[in-house]
């Protein structure tokens, strides 16, 4: 092996390593958003008791669930009691890294260097870090994305069967894991179709796709076996296979804001807003602009002058034109995601995941481009350094929005979520249930009648006497009771007993005042002996 | 020498009613510079037992003796942490707006900031903003006067709504607030000291420490 290669493989572990430690790392600091914990219920429930439905109106496609099992198995874990946070978060940390390493693979065979740049800017990114730690389906989306194209690149230049099968069991992951998979396979087509055109029309090249029917029909075959192998959750819910179409019929009402849909509707500009600038309120200005600029300067490379192999200088080589095939699949495929979930009215951060990847891939190719521009070492060493000063600013951005503000509004990718001040919450109620005389038993009433009481149901899930009302009933009274500012003074004249009310937070702006029974609050506080002021 | 006792008495007590008299003319009403609201987020529905519930209502005139004016604009400010965000000099530099310059910040958990007056001072009011761009109420706090700049001796606390001791610096009986760009003003009932600390451990949005400003009104302690 020569020198460069030693360097060349001891960068890709260098960024594969920092993947790792950006991914794993202390995955239990950040609170559980609601969804979060709705999904970590329903994986508890097929832990315990095998058992798990399809529901098209909520909650995405069956894959989370059924990926974590193996990691929960591994964890000795049987209850939903015994999970913890970092558990969960450990499976998509395991794609986010798999994403970076499936992202050196795609961009590699058409320039090694800018398949570092790409495997770069992929671990190191903002959006793709922060929902690497979060326990719902978007990276692994965003994988099962990306392994599409990488297989259907290999399958265009080797026709060799495997790739076609490939391609067949990552469609499927991808049907069962988000209902939005319909939008990525429009956009995936219709990227092919015009780099196609592109070649014939503009680069007067006659590409054919010479499809073999036999393995187009293998690959549909295996996509279509792993969906309903998920959705029928192994054959023993065939309606799920059915609902697995007829919920589309549901997404399109949300997609245009029908219902509670309409409190997530943002304007054309909020992804492109969310990763060039977000400055909210005092604290840290974020951007993923270097990512975004050299995904610009790319993709213009790419139509204009698209990168060769590195090892392939004759013109006629036709890996040259596959290479400058899936340059110009990306750009158009990009475009198309950007535009497609840009003009939905519905939109939430995480759903800017799956070109956020793709512009990782061109900003990879764009800095590329930008340091081979000029031949001479001087200006070179001074484009790379400046590239990794931004990526250094890129890193320090990441770790912040993963840790320090982690759960906090100014972060662009922080959204409805769970604040910090619900553990002093979770606290409180175990510092109560210490001095129940029946511990974890401690009988805890929850009035929200609007429904807005998640995560609790993960943090009290060691406490097994909870009741989330949907009304106020004859007899409110418990141990602990949780309720919302609205309720509080209906729910005061009908309580039997006395109780100690103190204010608790859900989120920012939304409070939940807490009644504790007097006797067991004057246990607790006789634990702590200061005199009153 | 009986019968002028009952004159005397009379006298002295006539006496200590002219003085008060005057003591009372000399206080007069505090007249605070009150930033702009900031118009936008949503409202915070908050209720509680412990929360003030004078918070959309004219504030009373708040009388000082005669001569109290900010002793606090300006001072070293100190705390125990270094703040994440802004610098501990923007806390009493007059500039109280919710702008995204006028805020500082310290880490999470339990904190202090503390304004050295640079002698004793009775400290009559205090008008403190942790935070008014959108409503929130912050846990734990805490104000003290000593001229111990540890607070180790001679501590002196004016306010304190810690219901539930998790400070372990004593239970506070004060009330819970929302902030807003009124501030709030709290009630030193003249506490003599050097320097004032103020403690806090995070708020209904996050664990981290605000502040805008903090506008300590007394008079030196010569002065008295």
């Amino acid at each position: 092996m020569s020198q460069n290669r030693y360097l060349y493989t001891a960068l890709l572990a260098a960024i594969l390593i920092g993947t790792a430690f950006l991914r794993f790392y202390d995955l239990g600091h950040r609170t559980m958003h609601g969804d979060e914990a709705n999904q970590a219920m329903k994986t508890g429930v097929l832990l315990e008791e095998g058992t798990y439905a399809y529901d098209p109106f909520e909650h995405h496609g069956p894959t989370l669930y059924y990926f974590s099992l193996p990691i929960l198995w591994l964890n000795g874990v049987e209850t939903v009691q015994e999970i913890t946070e970092p558990m969960l978060r450990v499976l998509p940390a395991l794609f986010g890294l798999a994403l970076v390493l499936l992202s050196w693979l795609l961009v590699a065979p058409i320039s090694r260097h800018a398949g570092l740049w790409a495997a770069g800017f992929a671990a190191i990114s903002h959006g793709l870090t922060y929902y690497s730690r979060y326990y719902v389906q978007e990276i692994s989306f965003v994988f099962f994305a990306a392994a599409i194209v990488w297989c259907g690149y290999h399958y265009l230049r080797t026709r060799k069967v495997g790739w076609a099968l490939g391609s067949g069991v990552a469609l499927g992951l991808l049907h069962a894991t988000k209902e939005t998979s319909l939008l990525v396979v429009i956009a995936m087509v219709a990227a092919l179709a015009c780099a196609l055109a592109w070649e014939k029309l503009v680069a007067r090249r006659s590409m054919s796709l010479a499809l073999n029917w036999k393995h187009l029909a293998g690959t549909f075959a295996a996509a279509v076996l792993v969906s309903v192998v998920l959705f029928t959750s192994f054959f023993t819910h065939w309606r799920g296979a059915l609902d697995s179409i007829l919920t589309y019929s549901t997404y399109l009402g949300r997609a245009e804001g029908h219902g509670s849909s309409a409190l997530h509707e943002q304007p054309w500009y909020y992804y492109l807003s969310l990763l060039a600038w977000t400055y909210r309120s005092a604290g840290p200005k974020w951007s993923e602009g270097l990512i975004l600029g050299m995904a610009m300067l790319g993709a213009v490379w790419c139509f204009w002058r698209p990168l060769a192999r590195n090892d392939h200088s004759n013109q006629s080589d036709p890996k040259k034109h596959d290479t400058a095939l899936l340059q110009r699949f990306l750009v158009f495929y990009t475009l198309f995601l950007v535009v497609g979930f840009s003009i939905i009215p519905y939109k939430t951060p995480w759903n800017l995941l799956i070109f956020l990847h793709p512009l990782c891939l061109l900003a990879g190719l764009g800095a590329q481009r930008l340091v081979g521009a000029s031949r001479r070492m001087p200006v070179r060493a001074i484009l790379v350094a400046l590239i990794l000063v931004g990526s250094v600013q890129l890193t320090q951005q990441t770790w912040h929005g993963i840790f320090r503000y982690s759960a906090d509004v100014r972060n662009p990718y922080v959204y409805a979520h769970t604040s910090t001040a619900i553990r002093r919450l979770t606290q409180r109620v175990a510092d109560i249930a210490a001095v129940h005389p029946h511990g974890d038993k401690v009988h805890i009433n929850v009035f929200r009648f609007d429904g807005d009481y998640w995560p609790l149901p993960w943090y009290f899930r060691a406490y097994p006497n909870v009741g989330y009302w949907p009304n106020i009933p004859e007899s409110p009274d418990a141990d602990i009771i949780i309720t919302s500012p609205e309720v509080a003074p209906k729910l005061q004249p009908l309580l039997s007993g006395e109780y100690q009310i103190e204010m608790n937070g859900l989120r920012p702006g939304v409070l939940m005042p807490t009644f504790i029974k007097k006797e067991l609050w004057e246990a607790f506080m006789a634990k702590r002996s200061t005199p009153t002021n | 020498m009986r019968t002028l006792s009952p004159v005397i008495a009379l006298g002295c007590i006539a006496l200590i009613a002219v003085v008060s008299e005057g003591i009372a003319e000399e206080q007069e009403a505090l007249t605070f510079e009150l930033p702009k609201p900031f118009y936008g987020g949503t409202v915070v529905s908050y209720w509680s037992p412990q929360l003030d519930t004078r918070l959309y209502a004219d504030r009373e005139p708040f009388l000082a003796p005669k001569g109290t004016t900010v002793i606090s604009r300006g001072k070293p400010v100190t705390s125990s942490a270094k703040p994440t965000i802004g610098e501990l000099k923007q806390i009493n530099d007059g500039d109280k707006e919710f702008g995204k310059t006028s805020l500082v910040e310290l880490p999470e958990g339990k904190q202090w900031v503390q304004i050295d007056l640079g002698t004793p001072h009775a400290v009559h009011a205090v008008l403190l903003w942790h935070f008014h761009e959108g409503a929130r109420v912050y846990f734990d706090v805490v104000g003290q006067v000593s001229d111990d700049p540890e607070f180790k001796t001679g501590v002196m606390t004016f306010y304190n709504n810690d219901y539930d001791n998790s400070r372990d610096l004593g239970k506070g009986t004060d009330k819970e607030y929302i902030e807003n760009s009124d501030g709030r003003l709290l009630d030193a009932k003249g506490v003599v000291g050097r320097y004032v600390r103020f403690y806090s451990q995070g708020n209904t949005a996050h664990d981290f420490n605000n502040y805008v400003e903090i506008e300590i009104w007394g008079v030196q302690n010569s002065e008295l």
